[in-house]
């Protein structure tokens, strides 16, 4: 009974534990967005803002993704479990964040969070920044994975790989304009969510494709680098064929003109079914290319 | 129309990257006997090249490759894998366990007709002497320094008798080649088979039946592990 208790309580510590850094990330948001300073320490209302619950919560599911993949051996004692935990899980929630930045720097730099978040409650902003953050967790949790099992180095591989991964997501998101049809600055500044729901699918999909990427164990690593770069071209070969599939089979009319709704004031927008169409019709290509690109195993 | 050449280019940019970057690529292409000989890494005369295995690889696109034994009596032997061309990968298909190729000292060109294997060996008396049996054969043996030869030349228990060893004279001389006067050298050589397994038949695929793969895929838990024992 006595060994069940302490288990227990073990257990309850460590919860105790991420709960605190949680907490800490509640404080780091100040550290990213100083303009919302103070927004944090009054009560949050979800239902008043619906822009910002996605933004929040994307973020927490993301740090919740980011902790899925830790592993906590008790074996070597308390201390030793807890100290290599600790030190991991700080370092990696400090790239996270530094990732987080580094996204928003590159696909939002014309946007401020407090403007989009807080007066304009732009729901199109809040789905790329949930993109962002459910994306790069993502990537960080893979990364976890890959370092752990390679048994040796490991926070030295989470942060290269962390730095691999957020170079290649980082160069990845800048061919949204190519491979969509929706102006993003213009649609996210008219707050139409179907930029959202597009960028949200494309996002997922490139980081599904990265993450399916770098899953490889890490031998050498020149010859791992060299691997993930072949595999992210093999990709970028097998996604457009998948996408085209999909468009053939299902007979689906893909062009944004004629997609076209009645927004604010009577202007002419582009409607939300397409922007879903978008997101999803990345996402599944990706998924599906991953199929192809990680999940064949030849006999020679 | 520009989508469709940034497609094409990039397939050809992942052809390149895999072929070049490929890094556990560690086969040299040699495209036929002159290529080899020139190969003064691999060749320290005096040395005898010993055909251990022909294969290919590759579904659509075949790459040919040949399993070779260096014996260089002066440093390591050693077995390697090149890439060859098609040509030279067909003509050596009937060779398997020869010796294609010896390079002697002293020597600019290598010798390169087909012999059964240890041809550059016998009757030269640095590596061994003839010795008479009670039958009034005279047979081949290596010196006790070059005793694990006949093992690295895949000759079992056979011993060379003088009379094999004349026949390969004539026929290096004639520039013709020898697979040992009941053909026992070579692909279909009796002795080849006995002491060379080839990677075919070690990477031979496990048939399986078709209606017990059929059973196993739908077969019910508490089954399997009854099926397994």
């Amino acid at each position: 009974m006595n060994e069940i208790i302490d288990k227990l309580i073990i257990r309850i510590f460590l919860l105790v534990f991420i709960c605190v850094i949680i907490v800490l990330y509640k404080y780091s948001h100040f550290l990213l967005y100083p303009s919302s300073k103070g927004q944090f320490l009054k009560r949050f209302y979800p239902s008043k803002n619906p822009a910002e619950t996605v933004h929040l919560f994307g973020r927490i599911l993301g740090l919740g993704l980011l902790f899925s993949q830790f592993q906590i051996y008790l074996m070597d004692g308390f201390f030793y479990a807890f100290f290599d935990f600790f030190i991991t899980a700080v370092i990696t929630y400090t790239l996270y964040l530094v990732a987080l930045y580094i996204m928003e720097s590159i696909a939002l730099y014309n946007f401020e969070y407090n403007d989009e978040i807080s007066k304009k409650k732009n729901m199109a902003y809040a789905l790329v920044t949930m993109a962002h953050a459910l994306g790069v967790a993502h990537l960080l949790q893979v990364s976890i994975n890959v370092s752990t099992e390679s048994g040796r180095h490991v926070i030295i591989l989470i942060i290269f790989l962390w730095l691999f991964t957020v170079v290649i997501i980082g160069f990845a998101s800048k061919t949204f304009k190519i491979i969509s049809k929706l102006h993003f600055n213009q649609l996210l500044v008219q707050k139409n969510l179907a930029i959202g729901f597009s960028y949200l699918g494309f996002f997922l999909g490139w980081t599904i494709i990265v993450a399916s990427a770098i899953n490889l164990p890490i031998g050498d690593i020149k010859n791992y680098g060299i691997q993930v770069i072949l595999k992210i071209l093999l990709s970028l070969i097998i996604f457009p064929l998948f996408r085209w599939a999909l468009i053939y089979i299902f007979k689906i009319e893909q062009d944004p003109e004629e997609v076209q709704a009645e927004g604010a004031m009577g202007i002419r927008t582009i409607s939300t079914g397409y922007g879903i169409y978008e997101g999803i019709i990345q996402l599944t290509s990706a998924y599906l290319t991953t199929v192809i690109t990680g999940n064949i195993h030849f006999s020679f | 129309m520009g989508k469709i050449s940034l497609y094409v280019l990039l397939i050809l940019i992942y052809l390149g990257l895999s072929k070049s970057l490929k890094t556990d690529e560690k086969r040299f292409y040699y495209k036929n006997y002159e290529s080899l000989d020139q190969s003064t890494s691999l060749l320290r005369p005096p040395t005898s090249l010993i055909l251990l295995d022909s294969y290919s690889e590759g579904l659509i696109l075949k790459t040919y490759l040949l399993k070779i034994r260096l014996i260089r009596v002066f440093s390591d032997n050693k077995d390697i894998t090149i890439k060859t061309s098609h040509e030279f990968w067909k003509k050596n298909a009937p060779n398997i366990g020869m010796s294609i190729l010896r390079l002697d000292e002293g020597h600019p060109k290598a010798e390169i007709t087909p012999l059964p294997p240890g041809s550059y060996f016998i009757g030269s008396f640095t590596f061994g002497s003839w010795r008479l049996l009670n039958s009034g054969k005279r047979v081949w043996k290596f010196h006790r320094s070059y005793r694990d030869l006949p093992e690295l030349l895949g000759w079992g228990k056979w011993q060379p008798t003088k009379d094999f060893y004349k026949k390969i004279l004539i026929h290096r001389e004639q520039k013709l080649p020898f697979y040992g006067p009941n053909d026992e050298f070579g692909t279909k050589g009796s002795i080849t088979k006995a002491n060379f397994k080839r990677s075919k038949e070690l990477r031979k695929f496990k048939k399986e039946n078709f209606l017990l793969h059929l059973t196993k895929l739908f077969s019910l838990p508490g089954n399997a592990g009854e099926q397994d024992e």
